[in-house]
């Protein structure tokens, strides 16, 4: 931690950093694979290995003042495969230099532009590299501190292994930021294609990012190769710096039982239909027989044919009808105890099974274990 | 009657006591209501033109019914004078057997009435169908009754029958089970002292405990 802070500081200091500083800082690596020390021998960085060679050939047409040459050679040495980062930082150094030459010892033209470009690259990959003392001079230190001083990077120094444990079984990763930016922590599953944002932070310049293994409903780590992604992006500028790392996580996710859905089809009505139809039906009828009672059913004497019918009753038959329509307008339908009953009795045990199933799921997912190794960071 | 007047009190006290709402479902159908009829009569005596008079008859009418046992019981009360004069009283008494909706009913009557007969007694019998219309508080109900004299005199009993008729409405108010109802009753009825046709517009008040 105390390696990563300097590195911080290094990162936000101003170009008027000294060496000292910078070669206290240089043990401070974003990266788990360790950076390339600038004083280091050329054959060293390469190991040995074709870009190696091509490193140390490139370093010794520098030496040369063959400008063109070394060019040539660092592009090729930055076009092959498998990379370590801290070879990537030293082959755009070798560049920048390459295309800003020392006046007082060539005659060749300088490319700012060009120099810039790979110095601002070199940053990228490694806010606090120093330039090798073997191309340093005091023309290309200075673009370099200025190249630094403009440009967005963060550090993060994840470790080289995580055990992370269900939902809360977590794993961190610490990222440092050179100035308040968004930071968010995702992998990237190369199999499927897959991506997932484990968390995120909004302008912070220092964020503690978390990951699971499981959210609850699914695996965010399944055993396969993965690409952890931390994208920092300058809050005020919007400039962005993204910090890629090989991963393989090795767990067998659990299976999980999918709850029953509800019944919805099961469930009765709680309340009877509205009574429009029987109030109209039932109004109509007792209502005309109210009518028809007084009219016609009648004993054949010298009653009905003397006395005309009661038109009270009449009155009382239309009333009834409105009365029927009424009732059947008012009502809102009559409560039905037993299909409610039956329905609380049906979410209830829905409930219990959902329960039961959820609770064994949350146990498999909270035994879930994934294993997490860091393979390194992708070159850039 | 005053002691009929308490019970119906003590019914409905009973009633707010529980915070009674007249949607909440009782374990029996208990009605009780105060009526007034008001009766316009023909009578046509053996041998004689017909006499029409109307009659003010106020009184109580009691039903209870278990919709699980589908049994119960109805009584009838009603008094009132005719011209001022002569009294007139209806006894009545009835079993019920079926449900609240739908219930058959078989009893006896008795009326003393000045013009026609002192004490006529007769039998009963028919049905009563009851629609309540869900939450609303209506209820429209439809009786038919069959009517014989007890005394026939000899006279087959086919010539003495008579019948009942009756059809209502009713609300009963939602906060609490008091209840109107507006109905019309025609009764038909030949005993050996002459034919009689009462054509009534019953109104009344009570408390009705629903199941």
């Amino acid at each position: 931690m105390r390696t990563f802070l300097a590195g911080l500081c290094l990162l936000i200091m101003t170009p008027a950093v000294n060496a000292a500083a910078q070669a206290t800082a240089d043990s401070a690596r974003r990266s788990p694979a360790p950076a390339v020390d600038a004083t280091a021998a050329p054959g060293a960085s390469g190991s040995g290995t074709a870009v190696g060679d091509l490193i140390a050939a490139t370093r010794n047409a520098l030496n040369d003042l063959k400008y063109r040459d070394a060019i040539e050679l660092a592009h090729e040495a930055l076009i092959q495969k498998r990379l370590r980062r801290s070879q990537s930082v030293l082959i755009v150094q070798l560049l920048g230099a390459a295309f800003y030459p020392d006046p007082d010892e060539s005659n060749a033209t300088a490319n700012v532009d060009s120099a810039t470009y790979y110095l601002r690259r070199a940053v990228r990959l490694q806010p606090d590299a120093v330039l090798p003392e073997d191309i340093r001079w005091r023309g290309l230190d200075s673009l370099y501190q200025s190249v630094r001083a403009n440009t967005f990077a963060a550090l993060a120094q994840p470790a080289g292994e995580y055990a992370l444990t269900g939902v809360d079984g977590r794993a961190f990763i610490e990222v440092i930021s050179a100035r308040p930016a968004n930071i968010w922590l995702r992998s990237l599953n190369r199999r499927e294609g897959t991506a997932v944002v484990h968390d995120s932070v909004r302008g912070a310049t220092r964020a503690r990012l978390a990951m699971r293994a499981h959210d609850g409903q699914r695996p965010l780590f399944i055993a396969g190769e993965y690409e952890l992604q931390i994208v920092v992006v300058d809050a005020t500028t919007r400039n962005s710096d993204t910090l890629r790392y090989s991963a393989i996580a090795f767990g067998v996710p659990p299976v999980l039982e999918i709850p029953p859905e509800f019944p919805a089809r099961a469930i009765q009505p709680e309340r009877a239909r509205r009574a429009i139809a029987s109030g109209v039906v039932a109004g109509a009828l007792v209502g005309s027989l109210s009518v028809a009672m007084a009219r016609y059913a009648r004993h054949d004497n010298a009653i009905s044919a003397n006395v005309s019918p009661d038109a009270r009753a009449t009155t009382v038959g239309v009333l009834t009808l409105l009365g029927g329509i009424a009732g059947g307008i008012l009502d809102r339908g009559k409560p039905l105890p037993e299909n409610a009953r039956a329905n609380a009795e049906l979410r209830a045990n829905h409930a219990q099974t959902v329960a039961a199933i959820e609770n064994a799921n949350r146990k498999k997912v909270g035994d879930y274990k994934v294993e997490l190794r860091i393979d390194g960071e992708v070159a850039r | 009657m005053k002691r009929f007047t308490g019970a119906v009190v003590a019914l409905a006290s009973l009633a707010l006591s529980r915070s009674a709402a007249a949607q909440r479902a009782w374990p029996v159908d208990l009605q009780a209501v105060a009526t007034n009829s008001s009766i316009r009569q023909q009578i046509v005596p053996l041998g004689a033109e017909n006499v029409g008079s109307s009659i003010s008859l106020r009184g109580y009418e009691a039903s209870l019914i278990g919709p699980s046992s589908g049994f119960g019981l109805y009584g009838r009360y009603s008094a009132g004078e005719v011209g001022g004069a002569s009294k007139r009283q209806l006894l009545e008494g009835r079993v019920l057997i079926g449900s609240p909706q739908f219930r058959l009913e078989v009893g006896y009557a008795e009326r003393r009435h000045a013009l026609v007969d002192s004490s006529l007694q007769y039998l009963r019998g028919g049905f009563t169908t009851t629609t309540n219309l869900g939450t609303s508080g209506i209820a429209i109900r439809f009786r038919a009754i069959g009517t014989m004299p007890v005394k026939r005199d000899g006279v087959p009993f086919n010539q003495h029958l008579g019948w009942e008729g009756e059809t209502n409405v009713s609300y009963t108010w939602p906060r609490f089970p008091v209840f109107a109802q507006l109905g019309y009753r025609i009764e038909s009825m030949r005993h050996p002292t002459g034919d009689e046709e009462q054509s009534s517009l019953v109104m009344g008040v009570g408390l009705w405990l629903k199941p």
